[in-house]
């Protein structure tokens, strides 16, 4: 079953509750919702989830909200503990179901870093509402708490909010069912079953995973942005067009947005501000994000080969600037830009499994 | 898209079609349900 599609379900049946009760319960029914849902599916799952998530708040509130180191390293370490004992594959997947628990991790963490900058202080009640937000608790994105508490507090019912969580809803489902599940998975894999040369197959079936890998994960944030709106939360984009990018750098401003902002805000900027080491800090970033992905060296390999792009955009653009111009002002120059990206990103993905290698052999690839 | 629903029939005419495009994304929600999450790990949970 598609868990996040039940969770949508949920949501577009809960709604009329939602604006039919009193805003003053308005969270609560959002909350309780989250908690039924997750309960009813692995209820194991969310008592390890709640229990890391009390006993942070406690940490914070023994502090009174702003954390010393110890307060920082040990709310930022619970949370990351059944991330990785998760990551690392190890055997509890009959009793520790993940639900969404890298986008939950991450939550946890950017509250944690909030506290110690003295920017958040939020009750318990709070805190469980933000994290347990059902709309974005599977596929993100990773929303921020001083951003989430806003809307909640200005929430009023809006048809015209309404009617636009729909349209994101369906543009989702669009994506997710015809683009990505029949056209780059289904027919593409019937179109490139018996094609020759076997290079050129390679090179589409590289493009397929890459078109198929934006079409799900854009169409799975649609369908989080839509839901977030139909309970009148408005929160943040994850993809902006991303292969309209003319450079690798701009297409990690582009793509996946809240996980790239996050580690701009809580691995590159501290890095960059304690080593003054510009690409420590963003060779660092760029495996956290990978990483978050999955623990794996194929991960760490697709980290390492983006941050090496950006740092090439970067020293290009010093080193070469007339070509730089070129690329980002002229015409031409934008869509060879646009389309080196695209060729980048794809061959990236070569890394994580776009092709099945073992079923070539090395003489059959050039014949 | 309701502002374009007001401003081609009355907001009675706009709730009604709001509301049956609800229903609509209830029906297509219930008959996707099936289908896997994608081939990413990271998508499926």
């Amino acid at each position: 079953m598609n868990l996040q599609l039940l969770f949508i379900a949920v949501v577009l049946l809960a709604t009329p509750l939602v604006w039919y009760l009193p805003k003053a319960i308005q969270g609560s029914v959002m909350l309780i919702a989250t908690l039924g849902v997750l309960l009813y599916i692995a209820p194991l799952s969310v008592c390890l989830m709640l229990v890391v998530a009390v006993l942070q708040w406690l940490i914070w509130k023994q502090q009174q909200f702003r954390l010393n180191k110890f307060g920082l390293i040990s709310t930022v370490l619970l949370p990351l503990l059944p991330l990785v004992t998760y990551k690392i594959g190890y055997e509890t997947a009959h009793w520790l179901l993940p639900l969404g628990l890298s986008y939950y991790a991450f939550r946890q963490i950017h509250v944690a870093f909030e506290c110690y900058k003295g920017q958040a202080a939020p009750t318990l009640k709070e805190y469980l509402q933000y994290l347990l937000f059902l709309p974005v608790m599977l596929i993100g994105p990773i929303h921020r708490l001083p951003e989430f508490q806003r809307s909640l507090r200005r929430n009023k019912w809006q048809p015209a909010f309404f009617s636009e969580g729909m349209e994101r809803i369906l543009y989702g489902l669009v994506k997710i069912n015809f683009f990505g599940n029949y056209l780059f998975t289904s027919k593409a894999a019937d179109w490139l079953q018996h094609m020759h040369p076997p290079l050129l197959k390679i090179y589409l079936q590289m493009m397929a995973f890459t078109g198929n890998a934006y079409m799900q994960f854009a169409g799975f944030s649609d369908l989080a942005i839509g839901a977030a709106l139909l309970w009148g939360i408005r929160i943040i984009e994850n993809f902006n067009y991303p292969f309209l990018a003319t450079n690798m750098q701009e297409f990690w401003q582009r793509w996946h947005i809240s996980l790239s902002s996050w580690c701009r805000d809580y691995v590159f900027q501290p890095i960059l501000a304690a080593s003054r080491n510009r690409w420590a800090a963003l060779a660092l970033s760029m495996l956290v994000l990978a990483l978050w992905h999955e623990i794996s060296a194929r991960y760490i390999l697709w980290g390492l080969f983006h941050a090496s792009l950006v740092l090439l955009t970067v020293r290009l653009r010093k080193a070469a600037p007339s070509v730089s111009r070129f690329i980002n002002q002229n015409p031409t120059g934008k869509w060879l830009g646009r389309l080196w990206v695209l060729h980048l990103f794809a061959i990236s993905c070569l890394f994580i499994g776009a092709v099945n290698w073992s079923t070539y052999s090395f003489t059959q690839l050039f014949k | 898209m309701y502002s374009w629903l007001l401003n081609h029939m009355s907001r009675r005419w706009a709730n009604f079609f709001i509301l049956c495009w609800y229903l609509l994304l209830l029906y297509l929600i219930a008959l996707s349900i099936q289908v896997p999450q994608g081939r990413f790990r990271y998508l499926e949970w």
